[in-house]
């Protein structure tokens, strides 16, 4: 007695997007925004707010046409075969590029924060092989667990917020002049790579029951999304201020060392962790199911498992050559993987719509 | 050839295991004797209506399982003594005057059908036979031994019902009925196990519970194919989608009342004959969260109730694993002060955190299951001996520190806050998961735990219900009203939607 049919809600979706969202921009956003617009960091958000609500009615534009297609199909329609191959690959290697550098990423937090001494190695194949435990069962049992975890990571973070303020020097967002609208711009757009991951939500459009009111839900989870980004960036920048966060490598979880609970508890940094591997989970489990849903779509196979175990040891072999060390690392995600993501997100759904406009297929 | 042989004989075999079935033996008192066999207890009396004109029949009972006062008083004396009996011409005329009331027993049926007379006889009805018509009339005259409406022995509550299932299934289907008067509530039978014929009762309200729910419910029992139903798990297991987690799909209830509030929800119910529970399909963790009592009290009381029910689920789930994980692995996560105390406790103990926390979990185990087997009477001194003899031995003989006794013990306790003990049961297994994970990877360990634990979860559904309805698939509102939090029962007014019921509204506006 199936009812869902192997399909997710809308509420689902967006919420796996939120879990998507957050590991990255815990790491990614407050360095990035105050390296760009320094003071200013924490008005980066709007900017990115006002961009994303663009896309959003760009992708309820396809939805309106292409109801219960994936992503892949809609391409192949629009691009024709061809080319509409190539951007399919094009998003494949994309895809594996990110869940790679997770991976990894993840893998060097935790050697550096919780088990120093533990073989980076261990880390990984540790969570790989709990992805290709989980994943083998599809996205309903993924999206529900993902439900279970925005629960427990929404009160945790509430919570570290509200400790924290004691600690909070709001001086340190100020000053702000005129001439930082082009920096918050820059920093805007370090925000909105990350939004680029709704299209891989997107990518497996098909295993989503029903889109009614998406653009509702859609404001509501961009509005959620900028606050948390702007937390991320307030809190440390409130703590450290703008140069000293700069130079950090993981300043919100530096910031959550600062909290002293009754002067009894503190250091509860490896507590956090503990639940920022639960949302990396998440992102590196939607990342390969995305990709094997794209074999599946692509290649018009039923089981995927035989692909999932190649792709995990893909995944494993690429995380671990691609870089040497963490700076090379950030350096890869600084200088290639922002511009990849904006691109991939954002300026390659525009074109294919633009060109569905153009064919008379939107 | 004689594979051949062989074939020919199997094929004998099941022609003439048809013809058995399909031939119907005549309804008479030889017939009745053939099938029943020479057993001690089955009784058959023969009473000569009218020595006339011989009309003459035959009751048949089984000692011990009817009321022998009603049958002699309302059956057998009214059948001697009436005036228009003794004038009767025939037997048909007989059977007439019984079908107009001239018996004085209520419950009686006419059956021209065998086997339905032999059942019946096998549930406690006595059978009067007659012969000449191949006509019986059944006496449903059950009355045997069985045990009174007590106060439920697992489930307690200080502010609530105080009656529970008893074995007997007409008694549970009465109580039931006196809490629920609708006409909606039906309840339907069927007969289980091939040996014990057990009758299994589905209990639902026709105006709310799904209708494709019901047919699920009734097709999964009639498939059961066993030789008895003596025990819960013969319908659990028929019920359950996915066996291969320990977590309760059907929530097994002896409180009627809350297996009432559970059918009237739109859930669909079980009774069986000869168990002293109530199934309930299908099952969620927020259902085995709750207690009965939760309703009685205020709705703020119930809901620090309800959460501190759930930080016991924590404890007694994670409580030893983190132990290990932040004494071997994660010390610094800890004060200063706690990591010195509980070095300094561990002064001298030659085993290491984790050995020892699963050594405790094991005595633990041993000392619970002991404490169910042992009678009552020596079951104090084995508790004495075993927790406090023992354990004082252990950490003055440095096996164990006093800080992993105070571990296990919290743990212990915790795990017994929760109100469900098969998902008690499941929360024990998990727990040693845990524990020998958080003692190979530390707090990764923890996390891979929780991961595997909610995933196995996530995974289990009950005709077509998550598991964990409403907290994943559902809404804000279903979540906010009845799982942690308690709302006001006025504010409750939509039953959960995952059940997709006919009825949505909980109230008449």
């Amino acid at each position: 007695m199936n009812i869902d049919q192997g399909k997710i809600s809308l509420r689902q979706a967006m919420l796996l997007f939120v879990v998507l969202f957050c590991a990255p921009a815990i790491r990614y956003i407050p360095i990035f925004t105050a390296t760009q617009a320094k003071t200013a960091a924490w008005l980066c958000p709007v900017t990115a707010l006002i961009l994303e609500m663009v896309y959003v009615i760009v992708l309820s534009k396809f939805l309106k046409k292409y109801q219960d297609k994936s992503y892949v199909d809609i391409i192949k329609d629009i691009l024709g075969k061809f080319f509409g191959k190539v951007v399919c690959i094009m998003y494949f290697l994309w895809i594996t590029l990110l869940v790679s550098y997770n991976v990894r990423m993840y893998g060097e937090r935790i050697v550096a924060t919780a088990m120093p001494n533990v073989s980076i190695i261990i880390i990984i194949l540790a969570m790989l092989l709990i992805v290709t435990y989980v994943v083998r069962e599809g996205i309903v049992p993924l999206s529900r667990m993902n439900e279970i975890f925005y629960i427990v990571l929404a009160i945790i973070f509430i919570l570290c917020n509200i400790l924290i303020i004691p600690n909070l020097d709001f001086n340190n967002l100020f000053p702000i002049t005129y001439k930082d609208a082009f920096p918050i711009f820059k920093g805007g757009l370090g925000i909105l790579a990350i939004f680029a991951y709704s299209v891989i939500i997107f990518l497996f459009n098909d295993r989503i029951n029903s889109r009614d009111g998406f653009k509702s839900t859609s404001i509501k989870v961009l509005i959620t999304l900028i606050i948390v980004s702007s937390l991320v960036i307030i809190v440390p920048l409130c703590v450290f201020g703008w140069s000293i966060l700069t130079k950090m490598p993981i300043p919100y979880l530096s910031t959550m060392m600062e909290i002293s609970l009754f002067d009894f508890i503190e250091r509860i940094e490896a507590g956090i962790i503990v639940f920022w591997i639960l949302t990396d989970f998440i992102l590196i489990s939607v990342f390969t199911y995305t990709a094997l849903h794209m074999i599946k779509v692509g290649l018009k196979v039923s089981n995927t498992t035989p692909f999932l175990i190649i792709y995990v040891l893909i995944i494993f072999f690429l995380s671990l050559c691609m870089a040497k060390s963490v700076l090379e690392l950030t350096i890869l995600s600084e200088r290639i993987l922002t511009q990849m993501n904006i691109v991939m997100g954002y300026a390659l759904p525009i074109l294919i719509f633009v060109i569905g406009k153009i064919r008379k297929k939107l | 050839m004689s594979l051949n042989t062989n074939k020919q004989i199997s094929k004998n075999k099941k022609e003439k295991n048809n013809n058995s079935s399909n031939i119907k033996l005549e309804l008479n008192t030889s017939n009745i004797k053939q099938l029943l066999g020479n057993s001690e207890d089955i009784k058959y009396r023969e009473i000569v209506l009218n020595s006339d004109k011989k009309i003459s029949v035959t009751l048949i009972y089984i000692d011990g399982l009817v009321n022998s006062s009603d049958i002699s008083n309302y059956v057998i004396k009214p059948l001697i003594q009436e005036e228009c009996i003794k004038n009767a011409e025939d037997s048909n005329e007989v059977i007439e005057l019984i079908k107009d009331g001239v018996l004085y027993y209520s419950a009686q049926t006419i059956e021209y059908d065998i086997n339905n007379v032999i059942s019946g006889i096998m549930s406690g009805s006595s059978a009067l036979v007659f012969d000449d018509q191949n006509i019986s009339v059944v006496f449903d005259a059950k009355s045997f031994d069985k045990r009174q409406i007590s106060e439920p022995t697992v489930q307690n509550a200080t502010k609530g019902a105080k009656d529970c299932f008893v074995e007997n299934y007409r008694s549970n289907t009465a109580t039931l009925r006196r809490k629920i008067k609708t006409a909606d509530l039906t309840i339907e039978n069927i007969v289980i196990g091939k040996q014990t014929k057990t009758t299994v009762a589905i209990v639902y309200i026709k105006s709310i519970t799904n209708d494709q729910m019901i047919r699920e419910v009734k097709d999964r029992l009639t498939h059961i194919n066993t030789d008895n139903v003596l025990s819960t798990q013969v319908i659990e297991e028929s019920l359950c989608e996915n066996l291969n987690n320990p977590f309760p799909q059907v929530i097994c209830t002896e409180r009627p009342d809350t297996f009432a509030g559970e059918v009237i929800e739109g859930r669909v119910g079980v009774l069986a004959d000869g168990i002293p529970f109530g199934f309930i399909v299908p099952g969620t963790m927020v259902q085995v969260m709750q207690a009965s009592e939760d309703y009685s009290h205020n709705y703020m009381v119930s809901t620090i109730i309800r959460i501190t029910r759930y930080l016991s689920l924590i404890l007694a789930l994670t409580l030893p694993s983190l132990y290990i994980a932040i004494t071997t692995f994660q010390p610094e996560m800890i004060p200063t002060n706690l990591a010195l105390f509980i070095a300094k406790s561990r002064e001298g103990v030659t085993f290491p955190v984790a050995f020892e926390t699963i050594l405790m979990l094991i005595a633990f185990e041993i000392l619970f299951e002991a404490g169910q087997r042992i009678p009552k009477t020596v079951g104090q001194a084995v508790s004495i001996v075993g927790t406090l003899v023992v354990g004082q031995a252990a950490v003055e003989a440095k096996l164990i520190s006093p800080a992993a006794v105070v571990v296990i013990a919290v743990t212990s306790i915790a795990s017994f806050a929760m109100p469900n003990q098969d998902f008690s049961n499941a929360v024990r297994l998990w727990r040693m998961i845990f524990t020998i994970c958080s003692s190979i990877l530390g707090l990764l360990g923890i996390v891979a735990a929780i991961i595997l634990l909610v995933f196995q979860l996530s995974k289990l559904e009950t005709l077509g219900v998550p598991y964990l309805s409403p907290y994943v698939s559902g809404s804000e509102k279903d979540i906010i009203h009845d799982t942690v939090f308690r709302m006001p029962i006025k504010s409750n007014k939509i039953r959960p939607p995952d059940l997709k019921v006919k009825n949505v509204k909980r109230r008449g506006d």
